[in-house]
């Protein structure tokens, strides 16, 4: 599988690290319920199909990634910077099938 | 009981000096002498700045676009990632210059001079032997020269540059390897390349 990194173009997926699931909004701390938590820490919906995951490419930028990826074909959307260096990032990454 | 070696003395000694081979060599390796390496990291705000300074203390333009690099072995500049970039200079006092021009509120200066170790891979077989390992599409169009990956060799972390071809007469790679990696490393290297038939020069001459 080739992860299209916005920065370093496709690369082998060896390159990274998987980061979990990116559909998670950290709930807020000042508001957030017992079972807000729960929910953010334990369930996972693990669909058949187009996932949103964070990916950190380690071995290379070292940026993390937002990558969407067909849990079935394992074809990838795409992929964006996020964190920090979002903005700097130069574009969305390549489908690569 | 193992022989503790000064940050001196490469951890190649003994492995990387120069060897002709009877047949063909349609590759070159030659371990490099690094003077200085120093990794420089940026805030997303002081990016720009950062860069400008490096590229006043090299005295070479800033590197072209992504993943691009500028100068040459006796100052470089190459850029690993946004905010992020590997400098090269025969100059032994450049870490020390870096930490007095970008202090912490403008980024991070590391120096990696006894961390890594350089290889230069040139001839016209060597895009092909790198392949081998280098998941990385090498066509000249796709990682033309002066362009820098961060990329890895069998899980191995390694920074390569293609050089300019004009200057160096054909293909040319340099290579940064971590140092504890540096004997395994040349081990995959010169089988990788025991196909094409490889000669080694001597240590420092490139
Ligand atoms: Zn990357």
């Amino acid at each position: 599988m080739l992860i299209p990194c916005p920065h370093c173009g496709p690369r082998d997926v060896a390159e990274f690290t998987y980061g979990g699931d990116a559909t998670k909004e950290r709930p807020n701390p000042d508001s957030a319920t017992a079972e807000d938590w729960c929910d953010y820490v334990f369930h996972r919906d693990n669909p058949r199909g187009r996932h949103v995951e964070y990916w950190h490419h380690g071995q290379g930028c070292r940026l993390w990634l937002k990558v969407a990826r067909d849990t079935v074909t394992h074809k990838i959307e795409g992929a964006e910077v996020v964190g920090p260096w979002a903005a700097a990032a130069p574009k969305q990454g390549r489908d690569v099938a | 009981m193992s022989e503790a070696i000064s940050p001196a003395v490469s951890p190649l000694r003994g492995h990387s000096e120069a060897r002709v081979p009877a047949g063909d060599a349609a590759v070159t390796l030659t371990e490099r002498k690094l003077v200085s390496l120093v990794q420089v990291a940026a805030w997303p705000e002081t990016a720009e700045q950062v860069e400008g300074i490096l590229a006043s203390l090299i005295g070479c333009a800033p590197p072209q676009g992504p993943a691009g690099s500028s100068g040459d072995a006796g100052g470089a500049i190459l850029a690993l990632s946004p905010g992020r970039w590997l400098v090269e200079s025969g100059d032994p006092r450049l870490a020390a210059r870096l930490g007095e021009q970008i202090p912490p509120a403008l980024g991070a200066v590391a120096d990696l001079s006894h961390a890594r170790i350089a290889i230069r891979v040139s001839g016209p077989k060597a895009a092909w032997v790198l392949a081998k390992g280098l998941a990385l599409d090498l066509h000249p169009q796709a990682f033309p020269p002066m362009k820098v990956a961060q990329s890895a060799v069998h899980e191995v972390g390694v920074v390569v540059r293609r050089l300019s071809a004009d200057k160096l007469g054909g293909d040319s790679f340099d290579l940064y390897v971590y140092r504890g990696f540096a004997l395994s490393f040349w081990d995959w290297l010169t089988e990788a390349a025991a196909e094409t038939g490889y000669r080694v020069d001597p240590p420092g001459s490139a």
